[in-house]
């Protein structure tokens, strides 16, 4: 590659070779954003905090740098409580419940702190309800482009069969799903 | 919702600090800063439905991308046959050599489709079970990702997955993309 100084000052010439395309299919400029057929702008990753969920995240990092899109990290906490009041023998179901949002939210934030680099947008997203239903309206909501997801769970039975919360975002979900499971052969590489 | 970035007095960790911070995550789920995706080939189950040309469209994209090279299978189920040779009848369970020559035929159709598209694609076709040869095919040739139409002949109706996209996705030794006929596409 060749960089000159143009007539026109301010300008600047560059020269390219046939060895530069890897270079210029990577970078940004030189329009390359454009060229690929890709549109993905967000990616959902559910996460339940598993070392397999965490998997997931594996993944979602490159795939987000790889097509600058932002991630959404979200976390379903289920409150299956029961709202009779004297009949809930003193517990307050609640409180407990905004508890595990607030402790959800901070170890979401954890997550993202340790291993999430800071080129990567990220936002975090903690929901009440049954996790399938929370996790397709989360995909809606936020216009997710992929729901990035990992099998095995805490549903899961392992490697036989596929967690059936897992299972069922894939039938439900708007948009495409990449399902990365716990031990396989992978394409991410460090 | 809550954007990061943030540590306790407001502002973003950088530099050291972030190197600190780092430092202290867990080893099960490491990720270098150099982390990239490499792909290598992609298999692509066609069954010549509406569905799986979506895939393949996909899986063009990905090709394009990753420069990885494209395997379109298709898979004939096998028939029972029967055959008498002068000492009783004997049975067994093989190819449908008509239907594989068929089906190899048009997927080489599609590949010469794809041929302008993307330089490096093969076909196979294979008899047997649809998702246990998908399955075994993808820990045969290598491949490093799946990418699969739901709804191809086997599915019922838009809220349940295909049973043979079911299955690869619980057998599959790689990840595996599921593509639909959805409401949001990425390409």
């Amino acid at each position: 590659m060749k960089i000159k100084r143009a007539k026109k000052s301010g300008n600047v010439l560059v020269e390219s070779g046939p060895a530069d395309d890897l270079l210029i299919g990577r970078s940004e400029c030189f329009g390359a954003a454009e060229k690929t057929p890709f549109k993905l702008k967000n990616i959902l990753v559910p996460i339940d905090f598993s070392t397999c969920s965490k998997k997931a995240l594996q993944y979602a990092i490159p795939f987000a740098r790889q097509f600058n899109a932002t991630l959404t990290l979200v976390h379903v906490v289920q409150s299956n409580y029961f709202p009779g009041g004297e009949f809930s023998g003193g517990y307050d179901f609640a409180r407990a419940e905004k508890e595990l949002r607030e402790s959800a939210g901070q170890q979401l934030a954890k997550l993202v702190l340790e291993e999430v680099d800071e080129f990567v947008p990220v936002k975090t997203l903690v929901r009440g309800g049954p996790p399938v239903q929370e996790i397709v309206t989360a995909a809606r909501e936020t216009e997710s482009d992929l729901i990035l997801l990992s099998t095995h769970g805490r549903t899961g039975l392992k490697h036989v069969f596929l967690g059936s919360v897992a299972e069922n975002i894939v039938r439900l979900a708007p948009c495409p799903v990449l399902v990365v499971r716990e031990h396989e052969r992978e394409f991410v590489s460090n | 919702m809550r954007t990061r970035k943030l540590m306790a007095n407001g502002k973003r960790p950088r530099g050291r600090t972030a190197a600190r911070l780092s430092g202290s995550r867990s080893h099960a789920a490491e990720v270098p800063a150099s982390a990239s995706l490499k792909l290598k080939s992609v298999l692509v189950p066609v069954d010549f439905s509406e569905s799986s040309k979506k895939a393949i469209a996909y899986a063009q994209a990905f090709a394009r991308q990753f420069n990885a090279a494209i395997i379109l299978l298709h898979v004939v189920e096998a028939i029972p046959w029967s055959a008498d040779y002068g000492y009783g009848e004997v049975r067994g369970i093989g190819p449908d050599e008509y239907l594989v020559k068929r089906c190899r035929t048009r997927l080489e159709t599609l590949r010469r489709r794809q041929a302008q598209a993307s330089s490096r694609c093969q076909t196979t076709v294979r008899s047997g079970k649809a998702f246990d040869e998908i399955v075994k095919a993808a820990k045969e040739l290598d491949v490093n990702l799946i990418i699969l139409a739901t709804h191809g002949h086997v599915g019922l109706d838009h809220t349940l997955l295909g049973s043979t996209a079911e299955s690869v996705v619980r057998h599959a030794p790689c990840p595996v993309l599921i593509v639909r006929q959805q409401e949001r596409d990425f390409i």
